[in-house]
């Protein structure tokens, strides 16, 4: 993952703006959501609105299988009235603390495992659950129906109406967004619809849209600065095969990579950068909506003709 | 690093919304250290950096992304370094200088996550003097060949900056042995009375309830960590540890005794090691098939596996290096160096795309792309620093 904007300021903001009054640091606060990634923060956030205090564990522009919590975190997390997890091990610097407050009694909701799981298609996790679901939109929508029936079922004091009017509001726009995808990969054509790429993320959106998959080894940084054509072989051959005019890959230096392959191997591909396992601070990727459209456009342009 | 920052910047947000609960006084500072004084990012890719020693104490962190160099003084005369893939030790007349190189990998299932933040330097520590080893996710143990005994550094304070140890396990006497975190167990070599160990102790992290290894050979030396095993040579082949057991893989039939292997290098995380086989060239030993392979290359004084199939790289007395197949065919060769320093023969580390070889004559540090013919790649500045000892970081 690139990360696009990681400042402390930013990070220390957003947990301020996340962590106001008293609620996420004292049990007799009021009603508490606790969730872990910011992705499902942002979800979580439009179901509950005003009812409830939402306090998301990861900031902003982090890595959702590294970041961890202090101990008073911790315990906030064990006072929560309900804790929203992706789950299928993508957090694993805080599975300890999700599992320790359910062994406490808190309801824990791991929406992955529960919105249709797709196993990893290859690599050492082959046979294992994918846990990028929010890549697929649709599966979205299932999460914020988990999320309404788990708020109004456990978190007190919260107006069942209102929990669902905001749900079926947000479901609205998670049907938009469906339907804005559809049409934006509509007009790429059939003999195109590979994802030549190095995330991992992208298996529930090409499962969605109909898209394949097609993993690809991106050459280092390291061996740019003075390239043979076996360092760019796997890629070179891997775009010839598809006949794709852009691979989505994180680079340290993607436009040094294109003009790599194009001057070494005689490949004109664009190189695509996607938003992929956090929300970051501000800028378009800062809601799941947006971040949702800034992938979708990048992959239309990259491959419509 | 980023994690560290992430949490403390979710540390000081608590702390500034703390409110009339809390009593006067107890906000809570954010949980800064050593370590976090500057951020680590998440890359794309593998951030490597190639780390070299003089032993007049110098140590140069070289990047080889944009080809910086960064010098750290150890402050005493260096013996000897190495590296767990994000740590570089070397070893000094001194105590074991620790730097902290600044990249490193996470393996993750189907992926992994590469990090890149600040080098800096942890300083000098009396943690006795001999074989240190370390692996993301496990303590560093280093081993002190004057007790016999090994103490733990636990990995999540060194992240932080923070050299905290243990007190020593295991029973001695003396020896030149080794020791290595294996799961939630240390393994640390015992002997009978010889220099050399003869036998391997299981223990807790906490040193306690060691189980001695049933060992089926002795003379134990040069201790590699290939996934959740440790391998080591012997007098009559590799033995192959996973907490529990230990299982040899013996010589090919009609092996001398000057050609046992000493030592093991290879690219990181492959299963596939290679070892200098007495002056006849060097060793391959595909530990997942339990196979030895003769690479012929006389004179060898490094040599090391390039993992995934990809074969061993050599590099011998007269200072060509050259790269053989896996049936030990030779493919490749290129003089590289003007000369060798017998008594610090250069160190070839590898990683998926190039491997590094250390010319002390001329202050280089070789990048080989040891895929396209051992072509040299680039020849690395060190600011200086007589590249003595040579590792790479980043994995």
């Amino acid at each position: 993952m690139v990360r696009r904007l990681a400042v402390l300021v930013a990070a220390i903001i957003s947990a301020v703006a996340s962590l106001t009054a008293c609620g996420a640091v004292t049990r007799d606060a009021g009603p508490t959501v606790v969730v872990t990634t910011n992705i499902l923060g942002d979800v979580v956030s439009e179901v509950v609105g005003d009812e409830a205090e939402v306090v998301v564990l990861m900031p902003p522009a982090a890595d959702p299988h590294s970041f961890e919590i202090s101990a008073r975190t911790a315990a906030t997390v064990e006072g929560a009235d309900l804790v929203v997890s992706n789950g299928l091990g993508l957090e694993e610097g805080i599975q300890n603390t999700v599992d320790a407050a359910a062994d406490a009694g808190v309801a824990v909701l791991p929406v992955a495992e529960r919105t249709d799981p797709l196993p990893y298609a290859a690599g050492d996790s082959a046979g294992q659950h994918d846990p990028h679901f929010w890549t697929d939109p649709v599966r979205v929508r299932t999460a914020v129906r988990l999320v309404a029936d788990q708020v109004t079922a456990h978190v007190p004091g919260v107006d069942a109406t209102v929990i669902a009017r905001q749900a079926a509001s947000y479901e609205r726009e998670l049907d938009a967004l469906d339907a804005e995808m559809r049409t934006a990969f509509g007009a790429i054509p059939a003999d195109r619809r590979n994802l030549v790429t190095n995330h991992h993320v992208l298996g529930y959106l090409a499962d969605r849209y109909g898209f394949e998959v097609v993993g690809a080894v991106i050459p280092s940084g390291t061996t740019l600065a003075s390239p043979s054509a076996a360092d760019l072989d796997d890629l070179a051959t891997t775009v010839r095969r598809t006949g794709v005019p852009a691979v989505f890959a994180d680079s340290s230096q993607p436009d040094r990579l294109a003009q790599v392959l194009a001057e070494t191997a005689r490949i004109d591909v664009e190189v695509v950068p996607l938003y992929s396992e956090s929300l970051t601070a501000d800028g378009e990727a800062s809601t799941y909506l947006g971040m949702m459209r800034a992938n979708a456009a990048a992959i239309a342009r990259g491959l419509t003709p | 690093m980023r994690t560290r920052t992430a949490a403390a910047a979710l540390a000081l947000a608590l702390a500034l919304t703390s409110c009339a609960t809390d009593p006067p006084g107890a906000v809570t500072p954010p949980e800064s250290g050593h370590g976090e004084a500057e951020g680590a990012t998440e890359e794309a890719e593998a951030q490597h950096r190639v780390v070299v020693a003089e032993p007049g104490g110098d140590l140069a962190v070289i990047d080889l992304l944009d080809e910086s160099v960064e010098i750290v003084t150890a402050g005493a005369a260096v013996r000897g370094l190495t590296t767990d893939g994000r740590f570089a030790y070397a070893r000094t007349d001194d105590g074991l200088s620790v730097v902290d190189a600044g990249t490193w990998t996470w393996p993750h299932g189907d992926h992994n996550h590469y990090y890149r933040g600040a080098v800096q330097d942890l300083g000098r520590h009396d943690l006795g003097d001999g074989h240190v080893d370390g692996a993301f996710g496990l303590p560093t143990v280093a081993f002190d060949d004057d007790t016999g005994t090994a103490v733990v550094v636990d990995r999540a304070p060194l992240e932080e900056g923070e050299v905290s140890v243990s007190e020593p396990i295991g029973r001695g006497p003396t020896h030149h042995g080794f020791a290595l975190a294996l799961g939630d167990r240390v393994l640390v070599s015992t002997t009978s009375g010889d220099e050399l160990p003869d036998g391997i102790t299981s223990y807790d992290l906490a040193g306690r309830s060691g189980t001695a290894l049933d060992l089926p050979c002795t003379d134990l030396h040069g201790a590699a960590r290939v996934g959740e095993q440790i391998v080591v040579g012997c007098d009559s082949g590799a033995l192959v540890v996973d907490g529990v057991r230990a299982d040899l893989v013996p010589y090919p039939q009609g092996t001398p005794a000057e050609e046992r292997a000493w030592s093991f290098a290879h690219r990181p995380r492959s299963t596939e090691l290679a070892a200098v086989r007495g002056s006849a060239g060097a060793w391959s030993l595909d530990v997942a098939d339990r196979r030895w392979t003769r690479v012929d290359s006389p004179g060898a004084v490094a040599a090391t596996a390039l993992g995934a199939g990809a074969g061993t790289l050599t590099l011998d007395a007269g200072g060509t290096v050259r790269h053989f197949d896996n049936d030990g065919v030779e493919v490749a060769a290129n003089p590289l160096l003007d000369r060798v320093d017998p008594l610090h023969a250069p160190t070839i580390a590898v990683d998926a795309a190039r491997a590094y070889v250390n010319d002390a004559a001329r202050g280089v540090v070789h990048e080989i792309d040891w895929a396209d013919g051992l072509r040299v790649a680039r020849a690395l500045g060190t600011g200086d620093v007589s590249p003595t000892y040579l590792v790479e970081t980043g994995w």
